[in-house]
C-alpha cells in the first residue's frame, strides 16, 4: 500500500482485504493506480476525503482522481459515504465507482440517485472483475478529463 | 356451528310459515261466518217485516169488516143514512186489504187457502149487509127477516175474525220458529268465533315467541360471527406480520447470500488465478490443471448462487404486467445467447408469435432459460434446429420451444421442474438444476402452466401457456 497520502490517484474503500488486494492487483496489471490509498471502511474514507482525524495533515482540496468503493461495509456503507461526498461542493466532482457483489436493483437505483458515476457488479470470476475494474480505471484515470477546480 | 344455525333457521321459517298460514285460514273462516250471519240477520229482518205486513193487513181486514158491521147497525138503529158512511169506506178498504194480503202471501199456500175463504166470508158479509140496508130502506121497523140477516152477519163476522186470528197465529208461530232457528245458529256462530279467536290468539302468541326466539338466536349468531371475525382478523394480522417478518428475513438472507457467499468464492478464484499468473511457470502441467479445477468450481458455485438468487427473487418479486412484443423479446434473447454461446450453427425458426400481457422481465428470464437449455442440449447434435412458436389454447396463449437435441427420459418427468433436479450429469452437460424450477415458478406466478415432452435422442419440446 502506498504511504504517500498526497496527490493520490485512486482511493480504494473496501472492507475485504482480499477483494482490495485483487483490485489493486488488476489495476497494477494494467499500469493503473500507482498512487493508491486503501481504507477499510466508510468512516475512514470520509476522514481521508475531508482530511480529518488520522488524515488531518492532508488538504481537502487535494482530491483523488477516482474513488473505487464497496457498497456494503461495516459502520458506514458506501451509499452514506457517497451522499457525504456528493453533498459537499469541494468533493462532489470526484468520480465515484461503486462496487457491489449483488445485482440488487435497489442498490443500483439508490447509487445512481445519489450521483454515482459508475457501477460495477463484482462477479465471482475474477477475470471478468479484473477486466471491468481495468476498463473503468482506464476511463476515469486516463481518458476522462476532470474539470479544473 | 354454522350448519346448525342455518338448519335452525330453516326449521323456524317453516314453523312460522305454517303458523301464519293457519291463522290466515282461521281469519277467513271467521270472516265467512260473520258474512253468513249477517245475511241471516237481514233475511230474518225481512221475514219479520213480512209477518208484520201480514198482521197489519189482517188487522185492516178485521177493522174494515167492523166498520161495515158498525155502519150497517147504526143505520138499522136510527135509519140515518150518514151512518152508512163507514160501511162504504169499509167495503173499499176490505177489498183493498184482501188484495194486498193475497199478494204478500203468495209464497204460503195455507195462507192463500185461508185468504180465499176469508174473501168468500167477506163477500157474503157485504152481501148480507147490503141486503140488510135494502130491507131497512124498505121497512124501517125490524122485521123477522132483518133479524135473521143480522144474526147471519154476526156469524160471518165471527168467522172472518176467526180466520184472521188463525192466520195471525200461524204467522206468529212461523216467526217464533225462525227466531229460535236464528238464535241457535247465532249461538253456534258465537261459540265458533270464540274458539277460533282463541286459537288465533294462541297461534299469534306462539308465532311471536318463535320470532323472538329466532331473533335472539340470530343476535347470538351475529355476535358469534363478529367475535369469530375479530379473532380471524387478529389472526390474519398476526400471520401477515409473521409472513412479513419471514419475508424480510428471507430477503436479508438472500442479500447476505449474494454478498457474503460470493466474497470468499471471489477470493478463491482470484487468488488461484494470481497463483497461476505468478507461479504458474513453477508448477507442472498437473499443478496447473489442479488450479484450473479450483477456479472452475468456484465459478460453478458462483453461478449456482446466482441461479438460486434468481429463483428466490422471481418468487417474491411483484408482477408488473404489460403488453409484451413476444417476437422482439425472443429475438433479443436469441441474440444475447448467441453472443454468449457463439457455438455451432444452430438454426432458429421463429414462427408467428402472439403477444401477451405479462411481466416482461420475468418472461425474458423464462425464454432465456428455455432457449439456453435448448442450445445447451443441442450441443452434440449435428444439425441443431430450434423452433419457437405459439398457438391459442382455450383461454390461454401457449408458447413452445422445440429442439432436436438429446432430450430427456419421460420416466423422470416429475423431477423435471424441481429445484436442484438434473436429468443429465454435469459431465454431459453443465447446469445447476435451478433453471427450470425458476421457469416454473415464474409461469405459476402468472397463473399459467408449463409442460414438456421428449423422446430420448430426438429432442424436447417445452410448452408454457399464459392467460390472455
Amino acid at each position: 500500500m502506498q504511504t504517500n497520502i498526497h496527490n493520490i490517484e485512486v482511493l480504494l474503500v473496501e472492507d475485504s482485504d482480499e477483494d482490495a488486494e485483487l483490485v489493486i492487483r488488476s489495476l497494477k496489471k494494467h499500469n493503473l493506480g500507482n498512487n493508491l490509498v486503501h481504507v477499510s471502511d466508510g468512516v475512514e474514507a470520509l476522514d481521508f476525503i475531508f482530511a480529518r482525524g488520522e488524515f488531518s495533515d492532508r488538504s481537502v482540496g487535494d482530491i483523488p482522481k477516482v474513488i473505487l468503493m464497496d457498497l456494503k461495509m461495516p459502520k458506514m456503507d458506501g451509499l452514506q459515504v457517497l451522499k457525504e461526498i456528493k453533498k459537499d461542493d469541494r468533493t462532489k466532482m470526484i468520480p465515484v465507482i461503486m462496487m457491489t457483489s449483488s445485482k440488487e436493483e435497489k442498490d443500483i437505483v439508490d447509487s445512481y440517485q445519489l450521483g454515482v458515476n459508475s457501477f460495477i457488479v463484482k462477479p465471482v470470476g475474477f477475470e471478468n472483475f479484473s477486466k471491468a475494474v481495468a476498463e473503468f480505471g482506464m476511463y476515469w484515470l486516463l481518458i476522462n478529463q476532470p474539470p479544473k477546480m | 356451528m354454522q350448519w346448525n344455525i342455518f338448519d335452525i333457521q330453516i326449521r323456524y321459517k317453516h314453523k312460522l310459515f305454517a303458523g301464519f298460514f293457519i291463522i290466515l285460514i282461521l281469519v277467513l273462516v271467521i270472516f265467512y261466518l260473520f258474512t253468513k250471519n249477517n245475511s241471516n240477520f237481514i233475511s230474518t229482518a225481512k221475514s219479520v217485516e213480512h209477518t208484520n205486513e201480514i198482521l197489519y193487513q189482517s188487522e185492516q181486514i178485521i177493522s174494515a169488516a167492523k166498520d161495515i158491521e158498525t155502519g150497517v147497525r147504526g143505520f138499522i138503529i136510527n135509519g140515518n143514512e150518514t151512518f152508512l158512511e163507514p160501511f162504504y169506506k169499509g167495503k173499499d178498504n176490505v177489498y183493498d186489504a184482501i188484495k194486498k194480503l193475497h199478494i204478500i202471501t203468495l209464497d204460503n199456500p195455507t195462507h192463500q187457502k185461508r185468504i180465499d175463504s176469508l174473501d168468500k166470508v167477506i163477500h157474503e158479509l157485504i152481501a148480507i149487509n147490503t141486503k140488510q140496508i135494502r130491507l131497512k130502506k124498505a121497512s124501517p121497523a125490524l122485521s123477522e127477516e132483518q133479524f135473521v140477516v143480522l144474526v147471519k152477519g154476526q156469524n160471518l163476522m165471527d168467522s172472518a175474525r176467526h180466520i184472521t186470528i188463525r192466520t195471525q197465529q200461524e204467522e206468529a208461530k212461523l216467526l217464533v220458529g225462525m227466531y229460535s232457528d236464528n238464535k241457535q245458529s247465532l249461538t253456534i256462530t258465537r261459540w265458533l268465533v270464540y274458539i277460533l279467536g282463541s286459537v288465533i290468539a294462541l297461534l299469534l302468541l306462539l308465532a311471536l315467541y318463535l320470532l323472538l326466539k329466532s331473533f335472539n338466536r340470530r343476535e347470538k349468531a351475529d355476535q358469534l360471527i363478529q367475535e369469530l371475525n375479530t379473532g380471524l382478523e387478529k389472526q390474519v394480522l398476526r400471520r401477515t406480520a409473521e409472513l412479513e417478518e419471514s419475508n424480510k428475513e428471507l430477503e436479508s438472507f438472500s442479500y447476505s447470500v449474494s454478498h457474503d457467499l460470493r466474497a470468499p468464492l471471489r477470493a478463491i478464484d482470484g487468488y488461484t488465478r494470481a497463483l497461476k499468473d505468478d507461479y504458474g511457470d513453477k508448477l507442472d502441467a498437473e499443478g496447473n490443471r489442479l488450479l484450473q479445477v479450483v477456479m472452475k468450481n468456484a465459478l460453478k458455485m458462483g453461478s449456482l448462487i446466482d441461479d438460486l438468487l434468481a429463483f428466490s427473487r422471481f418468487g417474491k418479486q411483484s408482477l408488473f404486467k404489460a403488453p409484451i412484443n413476444m417476437k422482439e423479446l425472443v429475438y433479443g434473447v436469441i441474440n444475447d445467447l448467441q453472443v454468449v454461446q457463439p457455438k455451432n450453427a444452430i438454426r432458429f425458426t421463429v414462427q408467428e408469435l402472439i403477444n401477451v400481457q405479462a411481466d416482461s422481465n420475468m418472461i425474458r428470464q423464462v425464454l432465456m432459460n428455455l432457449i439456453s437449455n435448448a442450445i445447451k442440449y443441442s450441443g452434440k447434435t449435428e444439425k441443431p434446429v430450434i423452433e419457437i412458436g405459439s398457438f391459442v389454447e382455450g383461454p390461454n396463449i401457449a408458447y413452445y420451444i422445440k429442439d432436436n437435441g438429446v432430450g430427456f427420459d419421460m420416466q423422470y418427468y416429475d423431477k423435471l421442474f424441481g429445484v436442484f433436479q438434473r436429468l443429465h450429469s454435469s459431465k454431459e452437460f453443465e447446469g445447476t438444476g435451478v433453471g427450470l424450477a425458476t421457469v416454473k415458478r415464474i409461469i405459476t406466478r402468472h397463473d399459467g402452466t408449463i409442460r414438456a415432452n421428449s423422446v430420448i435422442g430426438a429432442g424436447a419440446t417445452f410448452i408454457f401457456s399464459l392467460p390472455k
